[in-house]
């Protein structure tokens, strides 16, 4: 059913590019480009790659209430950081399970939610509900996902490749910064943060100005060896990182508690958010379940949903494999499991089913790869 | 849609194997199009030598950066030998399908087991649905 496949506005140039195009989320999305998941991975972490993160949504909260209201729809504080900054967090249900992970930019007079391609409608929906029954300082939710594009420029290389088309200099904008600027002559604004553990930026702009500055990030960074870089690459960038794939890590049954994003979590705040109440109570009892990182021993490599055991190899599993697969930069099979808590620990052995075999593993430190450039 | 090569003088099975029999001596691996699919192969796990194979039964696996795909055998026989080179460097698969990235040589059991196999012609047609599919 292709053409039920939602487009970016860079779509044609994927496909121009070459690029190996899979449904996600709902979108035709380059998985990789013909040099492949390895070299555009091998690219990211030594000069730079450009991803189109188009299909994800963009949505603004506009009014005097809009910090407000924005607030209570998420886990983080946003009162704590200043306008021209932005933070990583959980979007929970009121049971405390994660509805997304998003990034939040506090603007001057508004706040800009941005959420994940499968859970841009859900969310939607979530956050048009919250609002009818929002009876704070008024504020107004809108849709900006069509009429914006956004592009993923990362490596230790990015801001080489696009500080002479800014017309601010990108080295006052610090990490989970962000400038509202122009770019080529047109609006846009631009944040320090990525997905990969790289330095790099995020870039919104209009949608019809996106090909155009997708064109000339490319030309000016060819040379270097930089590349487009598809969604296997992002993914095993972000899972060297050990950062959370909603989806994997991330789902209505896992609280932020639970997945390593308590650092994303302001329990104590006084303004009440969605989720506090139940967060609040899961830290008090005890959380139940925790994210580990483990590098499996050999080459068969772990997959989502496979059994994790402890080293003795029998009983009950411990939990199950959330993401799991092949780190290029380390050249060994790693991968994300949640498991009972304090069942295990740094530097024990464990067992995964891999496909009915029994495959050693060691509980490590996260993240797996510990050279990014990001700052 | 990219075109994938698809030699004349091998046979294949559905599940995107090729074998090229030369007497009773089979050499198996895996198709342009199953290289192209599974995209940057890290590690393929292969039987010994003197292991029994089994026509359409599973003989290994091919571990993808995005996936894990299990080998089906296209011919019942033994395993005679084991192409080592792959182990140093998975990524043969990618490059040679038919070549240097073969995966393993059998003695045939039974000869008319290749009768059961599409011809290059069929394989196309094969992968063409399966693309008009996609």
């Amino acid at each position: 059913m292709g053409d039920a496949l939602k487009r970016t506005p860079l779509h044609a140039r994927h496909v121009e590019l070459g690029g190996k195009m899979v449904p996600f989320g709902g979108w035709d999305m380059p998985l990789h480009y013909p040099p492949g998941i390895l070299q555009e991975h091998q690219a990211v972490r030594s000069v730079a790659g450009l991803f189109d993160v188009s299909h994800m949504g963009r949505y603004f909260v506009r009014g005097p209430g809009a910090l407000a209201f924005a607030n209570h729809l998420i886990a983080n504080n946003l009162a704590k950081i200043e306008p021209g900054r932005l933070l990583y967090t959980a979007m929970c249900n009121q049971g405390g399970g994660v509805l997304d992970d998003v990034t939040v930019y506090r603007l001057d007079h508004e706040v800009m939610l941005v959420v994940n391609a499968s859970n841009r409608a859900r969310i939607w929906e979530w956050a048009t509900e919250r609002l009818a029954e929002w009876s704070g300082p008024a504020a107004s939710l809108h849709d900006e996902s069509a009429e914006l594009g956004q592009l993923a420029l990362q490596g230790p290389r990015a801001q080489e490749f696009v500080a002479a088309a800014v017309a601010h200099d990108l080295d006052s904008v610090g990490y989970y910064q962000f400038a509202e600027t122009t770019l080529l002559g047109k609006r846009a604004l631009i944040s320090r943060n990525g997905y990969t553990g790289e330095d790099g930026f995020e870039i919104y702009l209009p949608a019809d100005h996106v090909g155009a500055v997708w064109d000339a990030i490319l030309d000016a960074g060819r040379e270097a060896g930089m590349l487009p870089a598809g969604l296997g690459c992002r993914d095993t960038l972000r899972l060297e990182m050990a950062y959370c794939l909603y989806g994997n890590e991330l789902s209505l049954d896992v609280s932020p508690l639970e997945a390593g994003l308590g650092w994303t979590v302001k329990l104590k705040q006084s303004e009440p958010f969605l989720g506090q109440d139940s967060l609040r109570a899961q830290k008090d009892a005890g959380i139940p379940r925790q994210l580990i990182g483990f590098q499996v021993e050999g080459k068969r490599l772990a997959r989502p949903g496979q059994g994790i055991f402890t080293g003795a190899g029998e009983g009950e599993p411990i939990g199950h494999v959330t993401s799991g697969g092949f780190s290029p930069s380390l050249q060994v099979g790693i991968g994300l499991g949640l498991v009972r808590t304090e069942s295990v620990s740094s530097g024990d052995t464990i067992e995964i089913d891999v496909r009915g075999a029994r495959v050693a593993a060691t509980v490590v430190e996260r993240p797996f790869y510990k050279q990014g450039s990001h700052r | 849609m990219a075109s994938h090569e698809i030699p004349g003088d091998l046979r294949y099975t559905k599940e995107h194997e090729w074998v090229k029999v030369d007497g009773t001596v089979a050499m198996i691996g895996v198709t342009d199009f199953a290289q192209a699919s599974l995209g940057d192969v890290v590690f393929v796990e292969l039987p010994q030598v003197g292991d029994a194979l089994t026509q359409n039964e599973p003989f290994g696996s091919v571990e993808a950066v995005k996936a894990v795909s299990d080998l089906f055998s296209p011919v019942s026989g033994e395993v005679s030998a084991v192409n080592e080179g792959i182990e140093n460097d998975p990524s043969v698969v990618n490059r040679s399908p038919y070549g240097d990235g073969w995966m393993i040589k059998a003695s045939l059991s039974d000869a008319s087991e290749l009768d059961d196999l599409m011809s290059a012609e069929e394989y196309a047609a094969h992968v063409a649905g399966l693309e008009q599919g996609a």
